[in-house]
């Protein structure tokens, strides 16, 4: 029995990437045991202890990149400051996300999750996510890079890794949202049945 | 007159209860429903009414479901 619930572009949208996702999610590793059960001179990383690069085999070398942890002694200010602002993004983002959960989690200890607050809460968490996660990625890199220029080191080129952990779950959230729209809409109706 | 709910549907209980010398509190008895949500559908607030419900108030007040609503456009 259909209860005449319309799908809202949010949900269209949202089912569309889920689907693409899934899709690229199933294909990845099949392709990627393709690649490896046929071997064809494609050169494959793997990650190894720093220790362990000291002799390498013929048919290893380091990666182009290899991510290393770098020591300054007597950081200067300026260095101390960027290394301080590089883990205020994430923290950022986290303390809103909680900020709004919070309010969820007092809305369901009181018993009346549905209500439009908690619609409002969750898209904002969502967009927090989606446009949150990358650009805190892109900050913590930004302060990566003036740390390690100002030490007299070449950073790594730029990388934005997409889609991320975080506008992912953000899409989930999204039409989380959008249920609970529902499930506010409904509860009116039951409010208001004699 | 008594107040037309949002989509123009009156409901005449108030009459009804007049005619038949019951107050509010003896018809929730009857129909074991509760004041609030009778008093709820008196004054127009009511979104939906269920068969049961209607069944039981036309039973109890001894009256047609055109008698307890009407439509005023």
């Amino acid at each position: 029995m259909e209860h005449g619930v319309k799908p809202t572009g949010i949900a269209r949208f949202t089912n569309i990437v889920v689907n693409v996702a899934l899709v690229l999610m199933v294909l990845g590793p099949i392709l990627r045991a393709i690649v490896a059960l046929a071997p064809d001179g494609t050169a494959m990383r793997v990650r190894v202890p720093s220790d362990a690069v000291s002799a390498l085999p013929d048919n290893a070398r380091l990666a182009p990149i290899v991510p290393v942890a770098l020591e300054i002694e007597d950081p200067t200010a300026k260095q101390s400051l960027a290394v301080f602002l590089w883990g205020v993004p994430p923290f950022a983002l986290g303390i809103v996300v909680l900020a709004f959960l919070r309010g969820i989690v007092g809305s369901v200890r009181r018993g009346d999750p549905f209500i439009a607050d908690n619609v409002r809460r969750l898209r904002a968490i969502a967009f927090a996510l989606i446009i949150g996660g990358p650009l805190v990625q892109i900050l913590m890199q930004f302060f990566t890079s003036v740390v390690a220029e100002s030490a007299g080191v070449r950073s790594a080129p730029f990388r934005l890794d997409i889609p991320g952990a975080p506008p992912v779950i953000g899409l989930g959230v999204l039409l989380l949202a959008q249920v609970f729209a529902h499930g506010v809409q409904l509860r009116e109706d039951v409010e208001g049945t004699v | 007159m008594p107040e037309a709910t949002d989509f123009g549907v009156v409901v005449h209980l108030d009459e009804l209860l007049g005619d038949r010398g019951m107050t509010l509190t003896e018809l929730s008895e009857r129909v074991d429903v509760t004041v609030v949500n009778l008093s709820v559908l008196k004054n127009g607030r009511a979104r939906a009414i269920r068969f049961s419900t209607l069944a039981a108030l036309c039973d109890a007040l001894e009256c047609q479901p055109g008698d307890l609503l009407s439509y005023d456009a």
